[in-house]
Protein backbone atom coordinates (compact mmCIF):
# COMPACT_ATOMS: atom_id res chain seq x y z
CA UNK A 1 0.00 0.00 0.00
CA UNK A 2 2.73 2.17 1.00
CA UNK A 3 4.95 1.59 -2.61
CA UNK A 4 1.52 2.56 -4.66
CA UNK A 5 0.91 5.39 -2.63
CA UNK A 6 4.46 6.60 -3.50
CA UNK A 7 3.80 5.35 -7.16
CA UNK A 8 0.86 7.48 -7.03
CA UNK A 9 3.19 10.73 -5.54
CA UNK A 10 5.42 10.25 -7.68
CA UNK A 11 3.49 10.29 -11.02
CA UNK A 12 1.69 13.28 -10.37
CA UNK A 13 5.32 14.73 -9.48
CA UNK A 14 6.88 13.72 -12.52
CA UNK A 15 3.93 13.29 -15.04
CA UNK A 16 5.48 14.77 -18.69
CA UNK A 17 8.93 15.51 -17.47
CA UNK A 18 11.59 13.37 -15.58
CA UNK A 19 12.50 14.84 -12.22
CA UNK A 20 16.88 13.90 -10.80
CA UNK A 21 19.66 16.01 -10.85
CA UNK A 22 19.27 20.08 -9.80
CA UNK A 23 18.66 20.52 -13.34
CA UNK A 24 15.27 19.31 -12.79
CA UNK A 25 14.45 20.72 -9.35
CA UNK A 26 12.02 24.08 -10.42
CA UNK A 27 9.91 22.14 -13.07
CA UNK A 28 7.70 21.12 -9.68
CA UNK A 29 7.75 22.49 -6.12
CA UNK A 30 10.59 20.29 -4.89
CA UNK A 31 13.17 20.04 -2.65
CA UNK A 32 16.32 18.41 -3.11
CA UNK A 33 14.71 15.71 0.03
CA UNK A 34 11.99 14.75 -2.78
CA UNK A 35 14.09 12.09 -4.32
CA UNK A 36 17.20 12.10 -2.10
CA UNK A 37 17.87 10.75 1.27
CA UNK A 38 19.92 14.38 2.01
CA UNK A 39 17.60 17.41 2.82
CA UNK A 40 21.06 18.78 0.32
CA UNK A 41 21.44 16.52 -2.74
CA UNK A 42 23.05 13.97 -4.08
CA UNK A 43 23.88 10.71 -2.96
CA UNK A 44 20.90 8.07 -1.84
CA UNK A 45 17.58 8.11 -3.18
CA UNK A 46 14.65 7.63 -1.15
CA UNK A 47 11.53 5.80 -2.59
CA UNK A 48 10.39 8.63 -4.40
CA UNK A 49 13.74 8.78 -6.31
CA UNK A 50 13.55 5.54 -6.86
CA UNK A 51 10.49 5.44 -8.30
CA UNK A 52 11.63 8.94 -10.06
CA UNK A 53 14.19 6.40 -11.72
CA UNK A 54 11.60 3.64 -12.94
CA UNK A 55 9.84 6.23 -14.19
CA UNK A 56 12.81 8.04 -16.13
CA UNK A 57 13.66 5.27 -17.58
CA UNK A 58 12.97 4.32 -21.49
CA UNK A 59 12.63 0.66 -20.59
CA UNK A 60 12.13 0.44 -16.86
CA UNK A 61 12.93 -1.60 -14.32
CA UNK A 62 13.06 -2.38 -10.01
CA UNK A 63 14.44 0.96 -9.33
CA UNK A 64 15.25 -0.43 -5.87
CA UNK A 65 18.96 -2.03 -4.67
CA UNK A 66 20.65 -4.51 -6.56
CA UNK A 67 17.42 -4.31 -8.85
CA UNK A 68 14.92 -5.83 -5.59
CA UNK A 69 17.17 -8.86 -5.08
CA UNK A 70 17.85 -7.77 -1.73
CA UNK A 71 15.10 -6.31 1.12
CA UNK A 72 16.82 -3.73 3.21
CA UNK A 73 14.99 -3.23 6.37
CA UNK A 74 13.38 0.77 7.03
CA UNK A 75 16.56 1.91 8.72
CA UNK A 76 19.38 0.78 6.42
CA UNK A 77 19.84 2.49 2.81
CA UNK A 78 22.65 1.30 0.68
CA UNK A 79 23.74 2.39 -2.87
CA UNK A 80 26.93 2.74 -4.68
CA UNK A 81 27.75 4.92 -7.87
CA UNK A 82 30.07 3.74 -10.74
CA UNK A 83 31.13 6.07 -13.58
CA UNK A 84 33.27 5.19 -16.48
CA UNK A 85 34.38 7.29 -19.47
CA UNK A 86 36.05 6.50 -22.85
CA UNK A 87 36.57 8.78 -25.50
CA UNK A 88 39.00 11.36 -26.59
CA UNK A 89 40.44 14.72 -25.71
CA UNK A 90 42.82 17.35 -26.76
CA UNK A 91 44.34 19.02 -23.76
CA UNK A 92 46.15 21.49 -25.94
CA UNK A 93 48.09 19.73 -28.48
CA UNK A 94 45.93 17.17 -30.39
CA UNK A 95 43.78 14.88 -30.12
CA UNK A 96 44.19 11.24 -28.62
CA UNK A 97 42.03 8.91 -26.91
CA UNK A 98 41.12 8.89 -23.79
CA UNK A 99 39.48 6.35 -21.17
CA UNK A 100 39.59 6.19 -17.34
CA UNK A 101 37.13 5.74 -13.93
CA UNK A 102 35.36 8.60 -12.36
CA UNK A 103 34.07 7.33 -9.55
CA UNK A 104 33.49 4.02 -7.49
CA UNK A 105 31.85 4.74 -4.60
CA UNK A 106 29.80 2.86 -1.87
CA UNK A 107 27.31 4.85 0.45
CA UNK A 108 25.35 3.73 3.54
CA UNK A 109 22.78 5.60 5.93
CA UNK A 110 21.48 4.12 9.06
CA UNK A 111 18.49 5.86 10.34
CA UNK A 112 17.24 6.01 14.19
CA UNK A 113 14.33 8.00 14.17
CA UNK A 114 15.70 11.50 12.87
CA UNK A 115 19.55 11.30 13.53
CA UNK A 116 21.10 9.50 10.55
CA UNK A 117 24.87 8.06 10.06
CA UNK A 118 25.82 8.76 6.42
CA UNK A 119 29.07 7.34 5.13
CA UNK A 120 30.51 6.90 1.89
CA UNK A 121 33.53 5.03 0.96
CA UNK A 122 35.11 5.15 -2.53
CA UNK A 123 38.40 3.86 -4.91
CA UNK A 124 40.59 6.75 -6.35
CA UNK A 125 43.75 7.15 -7.58
CA UNK A 126 46.01 6.01 -4.85
CA UNK A 127 49.54 8.07 -4.21
CA UNK A 128 51.78 5.40 -4.94
CA UNK A 129 53.95 5.64 -2.01
CA UNK A 130 50.63 5.50 0.20
CA UNK A 131 48.51 2.47 -1.57
CA UNK A 132 46.02 2.95 1.52
CA UNK A 133 45.14 6.00 -0.19
CA UNK A 134 43.11 3.88 -2.80
CA UNK A 135 40.56 4.09 -0.40
CA UNK A 136 38.67 6.90 0.35
CA UNK A 137 35.73 8.55 2.43
CA UNK A 138 34.87 11.44 0.91
CA UNK A 139 31.62 12.08 3.35
CA UNK A 140 30.83 10.79 7.23
CA UNK A 141 28.62 12.62 9.38
CA UNK A 142 25.50 12.71 11.76
CA UNK A 143 22.52 14.46 10.65
CA UNK A 144 19.39 15.25 11.89
CA UNK A 145 16.22 16.28 10.22
CA UNK A 146 13.50 17.44 11.53
CA UNK A 147 11.18 15.91 9.30
CA UNK A 148 11.50 12.75 7.21
CA UNK A 149 10.56 14.72 3.92
CA UNK A 150 14.12 16.48 4.27
CA UNK A 151 11.78 19.53 4.59
CA UNK A 152 12.21 21.45 8.07
CA UNK A 153 15.11 22.12 9.53
CA UNK A 154 18.17 19.85 9.69
CA UNK A 155 21.60 19.83 11.26
CA UNK A 156 24.86 17.90 10.67
CA UNK A 157 28.09 17.41 11.94
CA UNK A 158 31.42 15.56 10.27
CA UNK A 159 33.08 15.40 6.68
CA UNK A 160 30.84 16.69 4.00
CA UNK A 161 31.09 19.27 1.40
CA UNK A 162 29.73 22.46 2.65
CA UNK A 163 26.62 23.29 0.21
CA UNK A 164 27.09 26.29 -1.46
CA UNK A 165 25.55 27.10 -5.06
CA UNK A 166 24.08 25.05 -7.42
CA UNK A 167 25.37 22.15 -6.53
CA UNK A 168 25.82 20.93 -10.06
CA UNK A 169 26.98 17.14 -10.70
CA UNK A 170 29.53 18.10 -13.06
CA UNK A 171 32.38 19.10 -11.94
CA UNK A 172 34.19 20.56 -14.68
CA UNK A 173 31.93 23.43 -14.30
CA UNK A 174 34.01 26.49 -13.18
CA UNK A 175 31.81 27.54 -10.75
CA UNK A 176 32.80 24.62 -9.21
CA UNK A 177 36.07 23.83 -10.23
CA UNK A 178 36.89 27.74 -9.29
CA UNK A 179 34.25 28.68 -7.32
CA UNK A 180 34.48 26.80 -3.90
CA UNK A 181 33.56 23.44 -4.14
CA UNK A 182 36.39 21.48 -6.74
CA UNK A 183 35.98 17.50 -6.57
CA UNK A 184 37.11 16.03 -3.54
CA UNK A 185 37.31 19.52 -1.47
CA UNK A 186 34.86 18.14 1.29
CA UNK A 187 35.82 19.49 4.92
CA UNK A 188 34.98 18.60 8.55
CA UNK A 189 32.01 20.70 9.72
CA UNK A 190 29.00 21.41 11.47
CA UNK A 191 25.95 22.98 8.86
CA UNK A 192 22.44 23.97 9.69
CA UNK A 193 19.73 23.89 7.14
CA UNK A 194 16.05 24.67 6.72
CA UNK A 195 14.70 23.78 3.17
CA UNK A 196 10.81 24.45 2.05
CA UNK A 197 9.91 24.43 -1.56
CA UNK A 198 9.74 28.28 -1.43
CA UNK A 199 13.11 28.81 -0.17
CA UNK A 200 16.26 26.99 1.94
CA UNK A 201 19.13 28.52 3.84
CA UNK A 202 22.10 26.18 4.30
CA UNK A 203 24.71 27.74 7.07
CA UNK A 204 28.18 25.86 7.47
CA UNK A 205 31.66 26.19 9.53
CA UNK A 206 34.28 23.64 8.56
CA UNK A 207 38.06 23.05 9.62
CA UNK A 208 40.15 21.58 6.59
CA UNK A 209 40.70 17.99 7.16
CA UNK A 210 44.10 16.93 8.87
CA UNK A 211 44.14 13.30 8.21
CA UNK A 212 42.66 12.28 4.63
CA UNK A 213 44.48 15.48 2.80
CA UNK A 214 41.22 17.56 0.74
CA UNK A 215 41.48 20.06 -2.04
CA UNK A 216 40.29 22.77 0.63
CA UNK A 217 42.96 23.49 2.92
CA UNK A 218 41.35 26.39 4.82
CA UNK A 219 38.90 26.45 7.49
CA UNK A 220 35.91 29.03 7.35
CA UNK A 221 32.21 28.85 6.62
CA UNK A 222 30.00 29.13 3.44
CA UNK A 223 26.14 30.46 3.02
CA UNK A 224 23.75 29.44 0.73
CA UNK A 225 20.14 30.92 0.52
CA UNK A 226 17.52 30.46 -2.22
CA UNK A 227 14.02 32.10 -2.19
CA UNK A 228 11.48 30.78 -5.02
CA UNK A 229 8.95 32.71 -6.65
CA UNK A 230 6.71 30.08 -8.91
CA UNK A 231 8.98 28.96 -11.73
CA UNK A 232 11.86 31.33 -10.78
CA UNK A 233 14.46 31.30 -8.11
CA UNK A 234 17.56 33.70 -6.88
CA UNK A 235 19.86 32.87 -4.27
CA UNK A 236 22.97 34.40 -2.83
CA UNK A 237 25.84 33.13 -1.57
CA UNK A 238 29.36 33.58 0.30
CA UNK A 239 32.15 31.94 1.62
CA UNK A 240 35.45 32.37 3.39
CA UNK A 241 38.32 30.30 3.82
CA UNK A 242 41.43 30.82 5.74
CA UNK A 243 44.14 28.96 3.88
CA UNK A 244 48.07 27.99 5.04
CA UNK A 245 49.13 30.36 2.17
CA UNK A 246 45.95 32.48 1.25
CA UNK A 247 42.69 33.85 2.39
CA UNK A 248 39.57 33.40 -0.04
CA UNK A 249 36.59 35.76 0.54
CA UNK A 250 33.80 35.14 -1.88
CA UNK A 251 30.21 36.15 -2.71
CA UNK A 252 28.17 35.54 -5.34
CA UNK A 253 24.59 34.92 -6.58
CA UNK A 254 22.07 31.78 -8.50
CA UNK A 255 19.07 32.19 -10.37
CA UNK A 256 16.72 30.29 -12.58
CA UNK A 257 14.04 30.22 -14.42
CA UNK A 258 11.53 26.95 -15.30
CA UNK A 259 10.57 27.66 -18.71
CA UNK A 260 7.05 25.11 -19.12
CA UNK A 261 6.38 25.30 -22.52
CA UNK A 262 9.51 24.14 -24.29
CA UNK A 263 10.35 22.32 -20.64
CA UNK A 264 13.76 24.29 -20.27
CA UNK A 265 15.67 24.75 -17.04
CA UNK A 266 17.40 28.06 -17.20
CA UNK A 267 20.75 28.24 -14.32
CA UNK A 268 22.75 30.52 -13.88
CA UNK A 269 25.52 31.53 -11.11
CA UNK A 270 28.19 34.29 -10.48
CA UNK A 271 30.37 35.36 -8.33
CA UNK A 272 33.91 37.40 -7.36
CA UNK A 273 36.36 35.44 -5.35
CA UNK A 274 38.82 37.59 -3.70
CA UNK A 275 42.25 35.90 -3.09
CA UNK A 276 45.56 36.88 -1.03
CA UNK A 277 48.25 35.74 -0.15
CA UNK A 278 50.39 35.33 2.58
CA UNK A 279 53.57 35.84 0.63
CA UNK A 280 51.72 38.96 -0.73
CA UNK A 281 49.62 40.07 -3.63
CA UNK A 282 46.20 39.49 -4.38
CA UNK A 283 43.08 38.79 -7.05
CA UNK A 284 39.98 38.92 -7.70
CA UNK A 285 38.58 36.11 -9.98
CA UNK A 286 34.99 35.92 -11.75
CA UNK A 287 33.74 32.90 -12.15
CA UNK A 288 29.79 32.46 -13.93
CA UNK A 289 27.88 29.54 -15.54
CA UNK A 290 24.91 29.54 -17.48
CA UNK A 291 23.52 26.42 -18.06
CA UNK A 292 19.73 25.58 -20.40
CA UNK A 293 18.69 21.91 -19.56
CA UNK A 294 16.00 20.93 -22.25
CA UNK A 295 13.75 18.34 -21.36
CA UNK A 296 12.75 17.11 -24.94
CA UNK A 297 11.64 13.62 -24.62
CA UNK A 298 10.88 11.01 -21.98
CA UNK A 299 14.35 9.55 -20.78
CA UNK A 300 16.21 12.03 -22.55
CA UNK A 301 17.78 15.72 -21.22
CA UNK A 302 19.93 18.02 -22.86
CA UNK A 303 22.39 20.15 -21.11
CA UNK A 304 24.25 23.24 -22.96
CA UNK A 305 26.19 25.21 -20.47
CA UNK A 306 28.39 27.92 -20.88
CA UNK A 307 31.11 29.10 -18.44
CA UNK A 308 33.28 31.69 -17.88
CA UNK A 309 36.47 32.10 -15.32
CA UNK A 310 38.66 35.64 -15.02
CA UNK A 311 41.77 34.23 -12.75
CA UNK A 312 42.66 37.71 -12.54
CA UNK A 313 40.58 40.85 -13.56
CA UNK A 314 43.56 43.05 -14.11
CA UNK A 315 45.07 40.64 -16.58
CA UNK A 316 44.83 40.36 -19.49
CA UNK A 317 43.87 37.27 -21.69
CA UNK A 318 44.04 34.93 -19.06
CA UNK A 319 40.09 34.50 -18.68
CA UNK A 320 38.63 30.87 -19.88
CA UNK A 321 35.32 30.51 -21.65
CA UNK A 322 33.33 27.09 -22.18
CA UNK A 323 31.40 25.20 -24.26
CA UNK A 324 29.71 22.24 -22.86
CA UNK A 325 27.19 19.86 -24.43
CA UNK A 326 25.99 16.97 -22.69
CA UNK A 327 23.57 14.66 -23.74
CA UNK A 328 21.73 12.31 -21.16
CA UNK A 329 19.78 8.96 -21.60
CA UNK A 330 18.30 7.03 -19.09
CA UNK A 331 18.09 3.76 -20.77
CA UNK A 332 16.77 1.12 -17.78
CA UNK A 333 16.87 2.10 -14.14
CA UNK A 334 19.77 2.65 -12.77
CA UNK A 335 21.75 3.47 -15.70
CA UNK A 336 22.40 6.62 -17.12
CA UNK A 337 24.62 7.28 -20.56
CA UNK A 338 25.86 10.91 -21.16
CA UNK A 339 27.50 11.93 -24.60
CA UNK A 340 29.59 14.85 -23.54
CA UNK A 341 31.14 17.58 -25.47
CA UNK A 342 33.81 19.95 -24.15
CA UNK A 343 35.59 23.04 -25.78
CA UNK A 344 37.47 25.77 -23.62
CA UNK A 345 39.11 28.87 -25.16
CA UNK A 346 41.65 30.75 -23.55
CA UNK A 347 40.53 34.49 -23.72
CA UNK A 348 38.40 33.59 -26.49
CA UNK A 349 40.97 32.01 -28.93
CA UNK A 350 43.66 34.45 -28.65
CA UNK A 351 45.44 33.75 -25.10
CA UNK A 352 46.57 29.77 -25.84
CA UNK A 353 45.54 26.88 -27.64
CA UNK A 354 42.13 25.37 -27.09
CA UNK A 355 40.85 21.95 -25.19
CA UNK A 356 38.39 19.85 -26.34
CA UNK A 357 36.33 16.30 -25.21
CA UNK A 358 34.52 13.77 -26.52
CA UNK A 359 33.19 11.35 -23.76
CA UNK A 360 30.95 8.79 -23.56
CA UNK A 361 30.00 8.13 -19.67
CA UNK A 362 28.30 4.90 -18.59
CA UNK A 363 26.87 5.72 -15.17
CA UNK A 364 25.34 2.86 -12.72
CA UNK A 365 23.72 3.35 -9.99
CA UNK A 366 23.71 0.40 -7.53
CA UNK B 1 20.91 41.72 -2.90
CA UNK B 2 23.61 44.62 -3.08
CA UNK B 3 26.05 41.73 -4.27
CA UNK B 4 24.18 41.23 -7.35
CA UNK B 5 25.68 44.57 -8.48
CA UNK B 6 29.34 43.65 -7.27
CA UNK B 7 28.82 40.48 -9.16
CA UNK B 8 27.89 42.21 -12.52
CA UNK B 9 30.49 44.74 -12.12
CA UNK B 10 33.06 42.43 -11.57
CA UNK B 11 32.23 39.83 -14.80
CA UNK B 12 32.17 43.33 -16.33
CA UNK B 13 35.71 43.98 -15.29
CA UNK B 14 36.37 40.71 -16.37
CA UNK B 15 35.41 41.41 -19.94
CA UNK B 16 37.42 44.41 -20.18
CA UNK B 17 40.80 43.53 -18.46
CA UNK B 18 43.51 45.58 -18.16
CA UNK B 19 46.43 46.35 -20.53
CA UNK B 20 49.47 45.34 -18.68
CA UNK B 21 50.65 42.28 -16.29
CA UNK B 22 52.17 43.02 -13.27
CA UNK B 23 51.97 39.81 -11.59
CA UNK B 24 54.86 38.95 -9.87
CA UNK B 25 56.99 36.58 -11.22
CA UNK B 26 57.74 34.75 -8.02
CA UNK B 27 57.80 31.30 -6.80
CA UNK B 28 55.34 31.88 -4.25
CA UNK B 29 52.84 33.49 -6.33
CA UNK B 30 53.23 30.88 -9.61
CA UNK B 31 52.71 28.02 -6.78
CA UNK B 32 49.62 29.91 -5.50
CA UNK B 33 47.76 31.48 -8.48
CA UNK B 34 48.91 29.04 -11.64
CA UNK B 35 50.47 25.99 -10.46
CA UNK B 36 47.94 24.55 -7.48
CA UNK B 37 44.74 25.51 -9.32
CA UNK B 38 45.53 23.83 -12.43
CA UNK B 39 47.75 21.12 -11.19
CA UNK B 40 46.67 20.14 -7.78
CA UNK B 41 43.38 18.74 -8.65
CA UNK B 42 41.93 15.94 -6.60
CA UNK B 43 43.67 13.21 -8.78
CA UNK B 44 46.87 14.47 -10.21
CA UNK B 45 48.98 16.58 -8.46
CA UNK B 46 47.47 17.23 -5.33
CA UNK B 47 49.00 16.25 -1.85
CA UNK B 48 47.07 13.32 -1.43
CA UNK B 49 48.06 11.38 -5.11
CA UNK B 50 51.00 13.12 -5.71
CA UNK B 51 51.31 12.06 -9.57
CA UNK B 52 54.79 11.00 -10.43
CA UNK B 53 55.87 12.05 -6.74
CA UNK B 54 54.74 15.60 -7.76
CA UNK B 55 52.67 17.98 -5.44
CA UNK B 56 51.73 21.45 -6.21
CA UNK B 57 48.62 22.07 -4.13
CA UNK B 58 50.90 24.66 -1.92
CA UNK B 59 54.29 26.36 -1.86
CA UNK B 60 55.93 24.48 0.74
CA UNK B 61 55.08 20.94 -1.12
CA UNK B 62 56.16 22.74 -4.47
CA UNK B 63 59.42 24.16 -2.81
CA UNK B 64 60.34 20.07 -2.21
CA UNK B 65 59.13 19.08 -5.57
CA UNK B 66 61.17 21.66 -7.21
CA UNK B 67 64.04 20.68 -5.48
CA UNK B 68 63.75 16.71 -6.24
CA UNK B 69 62.88 16.94 -10.11
CA UNK B 70 64.21 19.44 -12.48
CA UNK B 71 61.18 20.88 -13.26
CA UNK B 72 62.90 24.48 -13.65
CA UNK B 73 66.80 23.98 -13.13
CA UNK B 74 68.29 26.99 -11.83
CA UNK B 75 70.25 28.05 -14.66
CA UNK B 76 68.52 30.85 -16.23
CA UNK B 77 67.98 27.88 -19.56
CA UNK B 78 64.22 27.42 -20.10
CA UNK B 79 65.26 24.09 -22.52
CA UNK B 80 66.23 22.62 -19.52
CA UNK B 81 62.80 22.73 -17.49
CA UNK B 82 60.73 19.91 -17.19
CA UNK B 83 57.75 21.90 -16.66
CA UNK B 84 57.84 24.33 -19.50
CA UNK B 85 58.18 20.84 -21.43
CA UNK B 86 54.77 18.96 -20.03
CA UNK B 87 53.05 22.34 -20.33
CA UNK B 88 54.28 22.35 -24.37
CA UNK B 89 55.63 25.41 -24.01
CA UNK B 90 59.28 24.42 -25.62
CA UNK B 91 59.75 25.99 -29.06
CA UNK B 92 59.94 22.64 -31.34
CA UNK B 93 59.49 20.41 -28.11
CA UNK B 94 56.11 18.17 -28.37
CA UNK B 95 54.71 16.87 -25.04
CA UNK B 96 52.42 14.35 -26.98
CA UNK B 97 50.67 12.24 -24.44
CA UNK B 98 52.39 14.01 -21.78
CA UNK B 99 51.06 17.87 -22.70
CA UNK B 100 49.15 18.93 -19.08
CA UNK B 101 47.43 20.14 -17.97
CA UNK B 102 45.09 17.11 -19.09
CA UNK B 103 41.83 19.01 -18.84
CA UNK B 104 43.16 22.30 -20.82
CA UNK B 105 46.50 24.31 -21.49
CA UNK B 106 47.71 27.30 -19.00
CA UNK B 107 46.76 30.59 -20.72
CA UNK B 108 50.28 32.05 -22.20
CA UNK B 109 49.98 34.98 -20.02
CA UNK B 110 50.95 32.35 -17.11
CA UNK B 111 53.89 30.42 -19.66
CA UNK B 112 55.33 34.07 -19.92
CA UNK B 113 55.25 34.77 -16.45
CA UNK B 114 56.89 31.11 -15.31
CA UNK B 115 59.35 31.40 -18.54
CA UNK B 116 60.00 34.88 -16.52
CA UNK B 117 60.66 33.16 -13.45
CA UNK B 118 63.12 30.10 -14.92
CA UNK B 119 65.01 33.32 -16.85
CA UNK B 120 65.66 35.02 -13.71
CA UNK B 121 67.10 31.63 -11.80
CA UNK B 122 63.92 30.06 -10.88
CA UNK B 123 64.46 31.62 -7.33
CA UNK B 124 62.77 29.36 -4.45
Amino acid sequence: MKRALLIAVALAATAGVAHAYPQYQLSREQTCGACHLSPTGGGLLNDNGELTDEDDAKWGGDPTFLHGAKELPEWLHLGGDARVAAGASDPGGGWGPAAFPMQIEGHVQADRGPISVVADLGFTIPNEDNPITLLWSRSHYLEWRQHDTGEGWYARGGRFMPTYGLRLAEHTAYTRRFGGTPLFSEAYGASVGWVTPGAELHLTGFVHDRWQESIEDGDGAAAYAEKRFGKVAVGVEGRYANGAEDVRTQGGATAKLWLDGPAVLLSAEAQVVHQKFDAGGKRNQAVAYLLASWFFAHSYFLDVGLGHYDQDVKVPDVDRDTVEVNLHWFPKTHMELVLMGRLQMIALGKGGDNASYGLVQFHYRM
Amino acid sequence: MRLVPVVALALAASACAAETDERPAEFAYIVKAILAPSCATATCHSARTQREGVDLSSVAAAQDTFDRIPLAPQTGELRNSQLLFVLGALAGEDPGELRMPVDGPLPDADIALIEQWIIAGAPR
